[in-house]
């Protein structure tokens, strides 16, 4: 008989711990490490504790202390065993904490929701604060209001509130816990010890919540247990895993009990995010997608560091990238997404001709140098900022006329945003009066600051006005720190100024903080408040830590708008929200794109041509087997719809019929990249869902597909009348008579940019040959390419 | 069977499912109409309030409304008349997002019109038609919102009241026959089937979707039908009134008949805002305003009735402000959202009820006070819709339909 392979070892964590009398239990884990992954066995494994009194230990290895004193724990798995040595300290005479140790319970129990006690206006007379956000006022709630009915100190068991949450009596929320649950006994022991506010050595605030495992490569899919550890002020290191809240992005590729114990279902990467109080972390779990793959990573073409990075991760995920698309599509898809025009045929014909090894790079650095890369991106920022006369009135002119410099002469990003952000005076000064409409545009001081947030830094911190954020860590105490820079920005127009608008500075100006109702202070998002001298700009503090090398937002928050802008999707993903609770899906690659645009002294044009030149970008939109399924990891191009702008000159430089925008004589516009303001009215931007910029836009832009785009392009006259058109190209070329061969190959040049195959030639060309009316054949493929799934996609 | 026939036929077989749904038509009176020159006359009221018009009586004793409305007084039975609405808003844009969303505006987030979350609500019944039309165009806020642009209301976009009315982009160019609009259909096909450079996605197959949608809405008779006015009798297009409010009615209940779920008739007068009356506010309403909207709006109630489409199709009447009971110098009115009137038949809403009172110059509601808020969870549940349903913000909050609502009894 040959030896059984040796079994690796069990591995216990923690395998020494203190549990504090104030600290509600301990999750242990049992794993298995194989050759770079691990296995979980908590949950398999049989676990004992001696000397026993002592704890109580369930099967999937939650110990709760009973009583004070020294044990081992034991967990044995298939004729393993490994053991770890806990203590218990005295349990009698702990410290409370309201917040620390009760607002947590009425979390966990879902009592402070928004759909029972945390509504605004509470739940039968309770009022709770949302998730918990104000816990001195969920004590005056509980403690004092109500005429001090909600808890009884001479007999805490017939208190209202345990009565109620035990669905003793009545209670229109049922049964929230158990009688002698773990969250009874506290809530019991809190009231039979006074239901003090704070007593005893506390251990401070909350400062950092970490999850274990912090990022879990399995073998194979299944179980992955969670433990949560919560840090305080002191020191302090507390188990929460049974008081934390926990849930996965994607629920197609893993699941996850209220206990923390997570489902890996397939073999996928994904994220299990754990929020307690106001902390997130997250734990990544990962099973190797493809075990078998055969693949030579070392084969593929790396042009920057953005391919050492990508095709790091698909090696380690077992994942390959599609092959680099082909010449011809990938000269449309750059073309449409620096300059937003297809290539002409004489383009098209001359870069397939090209044999240039570097003749992708070299296209890139080309088409960044054409006016249409500023007219095209300046619709990006313009939509970023939402620049818009409907905004901004007649200063969006000379807003957008700044945006367009600083873009054409590729103006450093953080100047460029410090100046947004720090400009006063006229706002239709032809001079100076450009980036004062930053200011123009949102005079509240907390919808400046949100917008400001969203735009520069990638966080949304819209629901931290009302109450801590429920999925980020951000605070109300963040949210009007942060509002209180803007809020001595006014409308002002004194003196010299009478009778214009102009953005000034009242000393007096202030922002009320909407549950203190005192003046916020400005304070940092790092937490750090800031002095303000009566007479200055706060901005400026603002946009000095805003726009500093060290801001850990600002310039990844700017590269992933970027990557999103050519890739249709962010690497983090909406771009606009990069919380905690939304990780990036590569986050070292983020990590050097950030590093990178801070070296590069925020240089945004260099930025774009770096993700442009990567072979990353370049990669063909034709899964390959192992990556078909594969939405998420960059391993090939996402086809994305044209944008309106993008489509509008498409249709009208393959058929060679303008368009024409507005209707001031003076000013019309032949080309829809022309047209940054959206109030300029045109039917085919708006169905093609241009950015409106009234509220924000999808930062990717991604038109959102209707039955009235695709009515306006087969019901409407808009193609029918440019393939028809007396003036057009069609129009023209039947003049010459070409063959049916040639014609069927420059109809395709002129739509999706590339030569027919073979195949589509001569089925096409005996088409052409056959039909009664050549004119009226020649019409219908040219509407039918114009109308065809390739056109109308950037793949 | 070609394809398109058979998509045909099983979109007038989802029609008549839809059509046992309760489906609405929101008339909007554009600008804000003054109340106290419509519904809610105050002729005991200092003579700088009550204006020049006479109230008379209506079907419902002792009820009067302002005798710019003779044929509306004598369907008054068949009819809810709130005359309680209050918002606080009363400039254009909020005060329309406000009566148009139930929510009052806020900064960062439009909120969905009615149309729009009836429209996402009943994906599953759709037919060829669009499920929400606006005749001719929608009012500001009543689109989207949040939601996706896809549940934007589809505009007829011209006036149905001119000869040969025709609507834009659902009448292919004459050139453009039937015939060869299929034939163009298979040439995209075969198109699509030879080229692999596109790999299929959801959001191609989601385009490949919306183009078949198209194409069988163009060519399904039965739908484009429904656009057809001309082909009603003169009879009936003259029970309308030949205005284009009364025309734009006629066709709001074409489009009831062949499945559409929600319709917003925009009745605008003859200016963007024709209710705006600061100036000459009394001469504009007896002379171009309250008379289409007298005709068009009787002749809708009677019509539905004789074709029994009342029991599931909801009327709404409503401006987004009513007018400051003081009679400015320009013989106008200006804005006043305290106090609002609101017109509401069919689908099971009372006959003959007044719900709500103002005070003795039209000033504030002093009985039964009705916010948007309110109406919205009354409209929502005619319509068979839950107004607690939540639905999630750009931002990933999550987001009631209807927020704070205390809707009246009567109406539910």
């Amino acid at each position: 008989l040959a030896a059984a392979p040796a079994k690796p070892p069990l591995q216990i964590s923690p395998s020494a711990f203190t549990i504090a009398a104030d600290d509600p239990g301990l999750q242990l884990l049992l794993g298995q490490d194989a050759a770079g992954s691990t296995r979980d066995l908590t949950a398999q494994a049989t676990w004992t504790a001696e000397p026993p009194g002592l704890v109580r230990i369930d099967s999937t290895g939650y110990l709760r202390p009973i009583k004070a004193g020294k044990v081992t724990v034991r967990a044995a798995h298939d004729g393993q065993a490994v053991a770890a040595s806990i203590t218990v300290d005295e349990r009698g005479h702990r410290s409370w904490d309201f917040g620390q140790d009760i607002v947590p319970i009425l979390t966990r129990s879902g009592c402070n929701t928004g759909s029972c006690h945390g509504r605004a206006d509470g739940q039968n007379g309770f009022h709770l604060s949302l998730f918990g956000y104000d816990p001195a006022g969920d004590y005056a709630a509980l403690v004092r209001d109500g005429g001090q009915r909600r808890l009884s100190r001479f007999a805490p068991e017939e208190s209202l509130f345990l009565a109620k949450a035990t669905g003793r009596v009545a209670h229109g929320g049922g049964a929230r816990f158990l009688v002698d649950s773990p969250e009874y006994q506290v809530v019991l022991a809190w009231v039979r010890d006074g239901a003090p506010d704070r007593a005893g050595k506390t251990h401070g605030d909350l400062t950092e919540i970490s999850a274990e495992p912090d990022a879990a490569r399995q073998s194979e899919p299944g179980p992955r247990q969670i433990r949560v550890t919560a840090r305080f002020a002191d020191g302090h290191r507390r188990d929460v895993t049974r008081l934390a809240s926990f849930r996965v992005n994607d629920d197609s590729a893993a699941a996850v009990t209220p206990e923390g114990r997570a489902l890996l279902k397939t073999r996928a990467e994904t994220d299990v995010i754990i929020r307690y109080q106001s902390q997130i972390a997250g734990v990544r779990l990962a099973a190797v997608i493809n075990p078998d793959l055969k693949f030579d990573f070392s084969q593929v073409k790396r042009q920057n560091f953005i391919d050492d990075e990508l095709f790091k991760r698909l090696e380690s995920l077992k994942v390959p990238p599609s092959p680099p698309a082909s010449d011809a599509a990938f000269l449309r898809r750059i073309s449409l997404d620096l300059t937003g025009e297809q290539p002409t045929p004489d383009e098209v014909r001359r870069f397939l001709a090209d044999s240039d090894p570097a003749k992708r790079v070299k296209l890139v650095d080309r088409l960044l140098a054409k006016p249409d890369f500023v007219l095209f991106w300046r619709i990006k920022l313009g939509d970023l900022l939402q620049i818009s006369s409907a905004r901004q009135g007649n200063g969006a002119y000379r807003y957008q006329a700044w945006i367009d410099n600083c873009l054409s002469k590729n103006r450093r990003w953080d100047d460029v945003v410090r100046t947004l952000l720090t400009a006063v005076g006229d706002p239709n000064d032809v001079e100076t009066g450009g980036p004062v409409n930053y200011a123009m545009d949102s005079l509240e001081a907390n919808v400046a600051s949100e917008l400001t947030a969203q735009r520069f830094l990638g966080l949304r911190l819209k629901c931290a006005q009302c109450h801590n954020h429920p999925f980020d860590v951000w605070t109300q105490d963040d949210y009007f720190g942060l509002a209180a820079f803007f809020a001595k920005i006014e409308r002002g127009g004194r003196g010299m100024m009478a009778g214009r608008p102009a953005i000034t500075i009242n000393p007096q100006g202030q922002i009320l903080h909407l549950r203190t109702k005192q003046p916020a202070s400005p304070r940092l998002l790092d937490g750090k408040p800031v002095a303000i001298p009566g007479k200055d700009d706060p901005r400026k503090a603002l946009a000095t830590w805003i726009t500093d090398p060290k801001n850990p937002y600002f310039a990844r928050a700017l590269a992933n708008w970027v990557w999103a802008q050519l890739f249709g999707r962010g690497l983090v993903d909406p771009a606009d929200d990069m919380s905690r609770a939304n990780p990036p899906v590569h986050p070292e690659l983020l990590d050097a794109l950030g590093r990178h645009f801070i070296a590069t002294k925020f240089d945004l044009r260099d930025l774009i041509r770096t993700i442009a030149s990567s072979e990353a970008y370049g990669l063909s939109s034709s899964p390959v087997a192992g990556n078909k399924q594969d939405a998420r990891l960059f391993s090939h191009q996402i086809p994305r719809p044209l944008t309106a702008h993008q489509m509008a000159d498409a249709l009208a430089q393959a058929t060679n019929v303008p368009n024409r925008f507005g209707n001031e004589a003076a000013r019309d516009y032949r080309r829809a990249i022309e047209v940054a303001d959206p109030t300029k009215a045109s039917s085919i931007l708006d169905t093609f869902g241009r950015c409106a910029r009234t509220s924000g836009c999808a930062t990717t832009s991604a038109p959102p597909l209707s039955l009235k785009q695709a009515l306006l392009l087969i019901g409407g006259d808009v193609i029918e009348t440019k393939v028809s058109s007396l003036n057009g190209y069609l129009a023209s070329a039947l003049k010459l008579e070409l063959e049916p061969e040639e014609l069927v190959e420059n109809l395709y040049y002129r739509t999706v940019c590339r030569p027919p195959t073979a195949e589509e030639l001569s089925h096409w060309a005996a088409e052409l040959k056959g039909a009664s009316s050549r004119r009226e054949a020649a019409e219908d493929l040219f509407w039918s390419l114009l109308n065809s799934r390739e056109f109308a996609f950037n793949h | 069977m070609h394809d398109w026939l058979r998509l045909r036929a099983s979109a007038g077989a989802q029609s008549s499912q839809s059509a046992k749904m309760e489906n609405c038509i929101l008339i909007w009176l554009a600008g804000g109409p003054s109340h106290l020159d419509t519904f809610d006359p105050k002729p005991a009221a200092a003579v700088d309030v009550r204006g020049e018009f006479k109230p008379i009586d209506t079907a419902v004793p002792g009820l009067k409304i302002s005798e710019v409305f003779p044929n509306l007084a004598k369907v008054m039975n068949q009819v809810t008349l709130i005359r309680s609405m209050t918002s606080p808003e009363s400039d254009h844009d909020r005060a329309s997002h406000h009566l148009l969303t139930g929510y009052r505006p806020m900064p960062a987030l439009v909120y969905p019109g009615y149309g729009s979350v009836v429209s996402k609500t009943r994906e599953e019944t759709r037919t060829a038609l669009p499920s929400y039309v606006a005749v001719p165009d929608p009012p500001i806020f009543a689109s989207s919102g949040y939601l996706s642009p896809a549940y934007d209301p589809f505009s007829v976009s011209g006036d149905p009241n001119t000869p040969g009315f025709r609507v834009r982009n659902l009448t292919p160019p004459d050139r453009l026959t039937l015939e060869r609009l299929m034939r163009r259909r298979d040439m995209v096909h075969k198109l699509d089937a030879f080229s692999n450079d596109v790999p299929a996605t959801p959001l191609t197959s989601s385009r490949d979707q919306f183009s078949e949608s198209a194409y069988s809405l163009l060519t399904s008779s039965a739908a484009l039908g429904a656009f057809k006015i001309g082909d009603e009798s003169a009879k009936t297009r003259d029970r309308y009134g030949r205005t284009t409010f009364g025309q734009s009615c006629l066709l709001a209940r074409r489009l009831i008949e062949a499945g559409v779920s929600f319709i917003t008739v925009n009745d605008r007068g003859t200016a963007q805002l024709g209710w705006d009356t600061h100036v000459q506010n009394f001469r504009t309403i007896k002379d171009t305003l309250a008379p289409p909207l007298d005709k068009g709006l009787s002749g809708l109630l009677g019509d539905l009735a004789d074709r029994r489409l009342l029991d599931h199709t909801l009327v709404v009447m409503m401006g987004e402000f009513g007018r400051t009971p003081r009679i400015n110098r320009n013989a106008g009115r200006d804005h006043h959202g305290r106090a609002n009137s609101v017109l509401m038949f069919g689908a099971g809403v009372p006959s003959g009820l007044v719900l709500g009172r103002t005070d003795n110059s039209g000033d504030s509601p002093v009985e039964r006070p009705v916010t948007p808020a309110d109406l919205a969870s009354v409209l929502y549940q005619r319509l068979g819709i839950d107004p607690d349903t939540k639905f999630e913000a750009p931002d990933g909050r999550p987001i009631r339909l209807v927020d704070a609502a205390n809707p009246p009894r009567e109406l539910l």
